[in-house]
Order: structure tokens, then sequence, then C-alpha cells
């Protein structure tokens, strides 16, 4: 067939006409995912690709000849955020800051949940050992293990570290993706993040009054303290983020 | 595609303030215009990535040495124009001092003559 010789761009090009429109509205799209260029920024980097564009189709280059090179020449969305942050350190403060409040609200969450699971597993042990009178060994080991035991906070550690280094390993691949959504906008994080801390702090809250109130008003109120701890964390995040203006840029 | 050896980057780095200050000395420009006019002016040796210029711009502009405006241009096609500022003017008198203090010891040492300050 005298269609396999040809180049796979030749193909493309008879199949379907090259949109330039659509290319640039596709380009600036790429652009506005990266977090730290501001909108001004990335109008001003319209303005270029499209002058730039203009010029090699002035030389007499096709549409899609001239975005391409255009493109390569103002560099890859990533490699042009990566130049601005060079030139406004204070920005990379602000996104160390944030991972650093990211990491410690995600260890925090993960050992009041698996603290959780686990009370809740002895509880449920110590019902069936003593209302059920079984004598099943697994059981009486459960109904005894020590669930605010430190050396047990730091074992449930065990699988954040996991995914954290599979993560930086790239295993894991796109399956987190979505944690990415959540972090997309100042608004979506905390529409995410306060509702759970709400019911958090309500439920611990009110449970460790019930427990401790009563005998000892200094040791509750220090540790409703404590609980306002992912408070502070969220507030962090959500003064750090990195933000993605998603507002299209006025049309150059 | 050039004979002569491109500047090395750090050469690149070190001369994008004066190239910048004094072509905007010359009058308001913009992005594309000033690359075009890097590349004319070097014969092709001054090499800037496009994407380096703007974060260079922006932080002369932190420093109070240019100043921005968007502008619409003949074509009807708003850019963002930049120009010197008075302390711009300044820099660029010290600018040129000091790379002339350069080019002229070189210039000594090389046996060639040497431009007057």
């Amino acid at each position: 067939m005298a269609g396999r010789s040809q180049l796979p761009v030749q193909i493309m090009e008879n199949q379907t006409r090259f949109d330039l429109n659509a290319a640039v509205e596709n380009w600036r799209n790429e652009l506005a995912a990266q977090p730290n260029l501001a909108s001004d920024d990335r109008r001003e980097l319209e303005t270029h690709l499209r002058d730039a564009i203009a010029g090699f189709q002035q030389r007499g280059l096709n549409d899609e000849e001239s975005f391409w090179l255009a493109r390569r020449r103002v560099g890859q969305p990533h490699r042009l955020r990566q130049e601005y942050v060079k030139s406004n350190p204070s920005g990379v403060w602000r996104e160390r800051f944030f991972w650093a409040a990211v990491i410690l609200l995600t260890i925090r969450a993960w050992t009041e949940i698996s603290s959780f699971v686990c009370s809740l597993c002895q509880g449920i042990a110590v019902h069936i050992l003593y209302n059920h009178h079984s004598v099943s060994p697994f059981l009486v080991w459960l109904s005894n293990s020590p669930t605010s035991d430190v050396e047990l906070r730091y074992l449930s550690l065990l699988p954040v570290v996991g995914i954290m280094f599979l993560l930086a390993c790239g295993k894991l691949g796109q399956r987190f993706f979505w944690i990415q959504n959540i972090f997309s906008s100042r608004r979506r994080f905390l529409f995410v993040s306060l509702p759970v801390f709400l019911v958090y702090f309500l439920l611990v809250g009110s449970a460790l009054l019930a427990y401790a109130g009563y005998p000892n008003p200094p040791v509750a109120i220090a540790e409703l303290m404590n609980l306002l701890y992912p408070a502070i964390l969220i507030a962090v995040i959500a003064w750090f983020m990195p933000m993605q203006n998603r507002k299209t840029p006025k049309r150059a | 595609m050039y004979k002569t050896a491109m500047l090395t980057k750090d050469l690149v780095a070190a001369s994008s303030k004066p190239l910048l200050l004094s072509i905007l000395a010359g009058g308001e420009s913009y992005g594309y215009e000033i690359i075009q006019k890097v590349r004319e002016l070097s014969g092709g040796q001054i090499e800037w990535s496009d994407g380096m210029l703007y974060p260079v711009l922006h932080r002369l502009e932190r420093d109070g040495l240019i100043e921005s405006e968007w502008k619409e241009a003949d074509t009807g096609r708003e850019r963002k124009y930049y120009f010197i500022s008075s302390d711009g003017r300044k820099a660029l008198k010290t600018e040129r001092r000091q790379w002339l203090a350069v080019h002229n010891s070189l210039c000594k040492l090389w046996k060639i003559k040497p431009v007057s300050i």
C-alpha cells in the first residue's frame, strides 16, 4: 500500500486540517495548569507565542509548522514555570511550606484514623469476649493491645511512608491523580477539608469532654487545643497553596 | 549553524541586564521584539531562550529599573511594553562602566585597541 510509506505527520495532515486557534487554546490550557504562573504572565507568554507564530508565517511556513516551532521557542510549560520560579524565590518557599504542611496533616490524619480503627477493634473484641464468653486467643490479644502506644502509632505510619516511597519512585503512576483535584483551588480544598475537620473536632472533642471533662478540666482543655492543631495546618495549606489561575487571560 | 561559538550560559545570564537596559534605553519594546533585536545585534551568537527573557524582565521591573504597561499595538494586538526608568538609566551607566572596564583590560592583554569610557 502506498499509504504505508507515508510519515505519520503526513497522514495526520491529510486526515485532519490543523486548527491553529484550537492548538493555541490547548497550549493556553496547558499553561494554565502550571502553578506559580500569574494570569498576567500567561497572557504575556501567549502574546509572545502569537508573535512568534506570525513571524514564522511571514517566512512562508504553514499554520502547523509555525505553531510547533513557536511553541518550541517559547518553551515547555513546566520549564517555563521553573524559570519563573527561579526569578521569584519566595514562591519556592511558599511551595515548600505548603508541602510540609500537607505531609504533617497527612501523617496526623493517618495516625488519628489508625488509632480510631485500633480502639474500635479493641472495643469489639472486648464486647465479644465478655458477652459471648469466647476464649479465642486472637480476641484476647486484640482486647489487650495497647492502642495508644507510641510504637503502634509509628508502626501505623508505615503505609504512609510506603506510599510516599512508591510515589517518589514513580511506581504508582496516575493512581493517586485524584488527590491533585483537591488541591486545584483554595476553595475546593477548604470545601473538602473543613467539614472533615469539623466532624473530627466535634466527635473527638465531645468524647474527650465527656471522658475527661469532669475529673480534670485543664487536661481536657489542653487536649482540645491539641485538636485544633490540624486546623492550623489546614490554614497554612490554604494560605500557601500554589495558585492555579483558571481565569482565561484576555485575548491578545 | 553559526561558525562562531555561542555564548556560555553564565555569560548569557550576566550580560542580559546591560543588554536589556541598553535596548530599552533606545525606546520601549516588548518581549518578542527584544529577542529578535538581540539575535540580530549579535549575529546569532547570543541566543536567548524565549522563556528565560520574561523572568529577567520581571526581576528588573521588581528592582525598579524598568516599568511595564499593556498597550495596543498598530496591529490591534495588545502587548506588554517595557520601558526604562530613571533608576534604570543610572544602573545602565554603572553597567556600562563595569563592562568596559572588563573589555578594556582584555583588550590590553590581547593587544587590541581599547575603547574610550
